[in-house]
């Protein structure tokens, strides 16, 4: 009787909890809840580990203050948006960066375009859930569908669908990285001072690149270059939009690519020019159009190339064998 | 390894932009190579030398009151080089020459130069905008958006 009673409970509560479509449909959504909060950042190259504390406030809508902390927990870095503008200020150089702040609509996909390529390339799947700073939350497993290799894991707070950790792992299945919220508040009320940001007395302040989009069919009027594409891209990616860079007075084509997680980005840059990878540590490599170079930087891969007088870059966190197969196929 | 085969690494060393598997290569070959240790520091010293010579833009005003200042001196004989012998006056504008060719070549260099930084930071600045980024990790180097 009492087996009967336990076996009726565990289906009452495994009805009652959600699916993890549900859950990372929830953790997508615009936070609506305010909160205060210290993170601790972790890196992990394939040499060595590094941590880093950053304390961070959010206030609906889109108003946020981050503040990168020293040992001591003095702020080195700020950076603070009022949802349209965002500045980064560096103590140590006294200067600070204004730009935009990071907006998913300086991109064509919208959210459920998103969410429909997300769900295209990735499995799902709850896993154990112990609480992360002192919040009950959901822990979810995203495995790439081409390789079943985990490529995120993240813990979802049950009351609000916040993020409270994430953990970053790469193609090749190493963990590169996590986030995660060591302690965190939801006040009610949050100063909204806090979130404006006046550059201090004698800050060099300089402009940022600004986010924005094109479509495919607009390139070569702003960028007065012939738009090459790939002929082929790694499973799951598709084409998302293009931006156009001025850098020294030329034009240089951003093609994005994504597959609802990573992004793979390609540059298209004007004949005549030379690509300046600058301290990086690289190397040769060769490519069926002729020699390429090969760099390694924490965002991934860099290939750089000339393809019939212009100069391309690839830049992703896919392997380098598959940067070749999207670089050889370009047209 | 032959010093032919090292003649693109040499430039490459000087620049900053050999790999560490290509380091090695040279700096063993550079032990027991003088020719080649001679071309290094030619490499160096001619760009230590260009890096001098390219100094910040001249403000308007002050570039045009310098070449009104100039525009005067031209008019008026100048007693050293009028004094110097014909080989030192060929020397000085031998010198001059190269000095601006090699300017010439290297301001062009420059400004056809595009860096790989910049692309960097375009490719971070759109990842931020992906669902699931953790926005704090990438905020949390400047290095990653602010190349």
């Amino acid at each position: 009787m009492n087996g009967l009673f336990f076996l009726l409970a565990a289906a009452a509560l495994a009805a009652l909890e959600p699916q993890p479509l549900d859950v990372l449909r929830k953790s997508l959504e615009p936070s609506v809840a305010s909160y205060d909060g210290r993170m601790i950042l972790e890196t992990f190259p394939q040499t060595g580990a590094a941590a880093k504390q950053m304390r961070v406030r959010f206030l609906n809508p889109g108003h946020y203050r981050r503040e990168l902390l020293d040992a001591s927990g003095k702020p080195l870095q700020i950076i603070v948006s009022d949802g349209k503008s965002e500045w980064v200020y560096d103590k140590t150089q006294n200067k600070v960066w204004q730009g935009q702040a990071p907006d998913g609509d300086y991109k064509q996909f919208g959210w459920e375009q998103e969410y429909d390529l997300l769900t295209a390339n990735y499995d799902v799947r709850m896993a154990s859930s112990p609480p992360v700073a002192r919040r009950r939350a959901w822990a979810l497993e995203l495995l790439s569908r081409r390789d079943g290799k985990i490529q995120r894991r993240i813990w979802v707070d049950k009351k609000n669908g916040l993020i409270l950790q994430s953990r970053i792992f790469q193609s090749d299945g190493r963990l590169v990285s996590t986030a995660r919220f060591a302690s965190i508040q939801f006040p009610k009320k949050q100063d909204p001072a806090l979130f404006r940001f006046e550059p201090p007395e004698g800050a060099t302040v300089v402009k940022r690149l600004e986010p924005d989009y094109l479509a495919l069919d607009q390139a070569k009027s702003a960028s007065g270059l012939e738009p090459k594409l790939p002929l082929w891209l790694p499973s799951g990616y598709v084409f998302e939009s293009l931006n156009v860079l001025a850098q020294g007075g030329k034009k240089v084509i951003h093609y994005r690519f994504s597959d609802g997680i990573n992004v793979l980005s390609l540059f298209q840059c004007p004949a005549r020019t030379r690509l300046n990878f600058g301290a990086k540590a690289s190397r040769r490599f060769r490519l069926a159009s002729g020699p390429a170079t090969l760099a390694w930087t924490s965002e991934g891969h860099v290939l750089g190339w000339s393809s019939q007088g212009s100069k391309f870059v690839l830049i992703s966190p896919l392997d380098s064998s598959t940067l070749r197969h999207v670089a050889e196929s370009l047209p | 390894m032959e010093c032919r085969e090292l003649k693109e690494l040499l430039s490459a060393y000087a620049d900053g932009q050999a790999s560490s598997e290509e380091q090695v290569l040279l700096l063993a070959h550079l032990e027991g190579c003088p020719a080649c240790r001679r071309e290094l520091k030619l490499f160096q010293t001619m760009k230590t030398a260009l890096r001098r010579v390219c100094s910040p833009a001249v403000p308007a005003d002050l570039r045009a009151a310098l070449l009104a200042q100039a525009a005067r001196r031209r008019s008026k004989p100048t007693p050293w080089l009028k004094r110097a012998p014909v080989g030192v006056g060929f020397s000085l504008a031998f010198a001059a020459a190269v000095l601006a060719i090699g300017v010439e070549q290297f301001e062009s260099r420059q400004a056809d130069s595009i860096s790989v930084d910049a692309m960097l930071a375009a490719h971070n600045e759109y990842a931020l905008t992906m669902p699931l980024c953790p926005q704090e990790l990438v905020l949390s180097d400047l290095s990653m958006r602010l190349r």
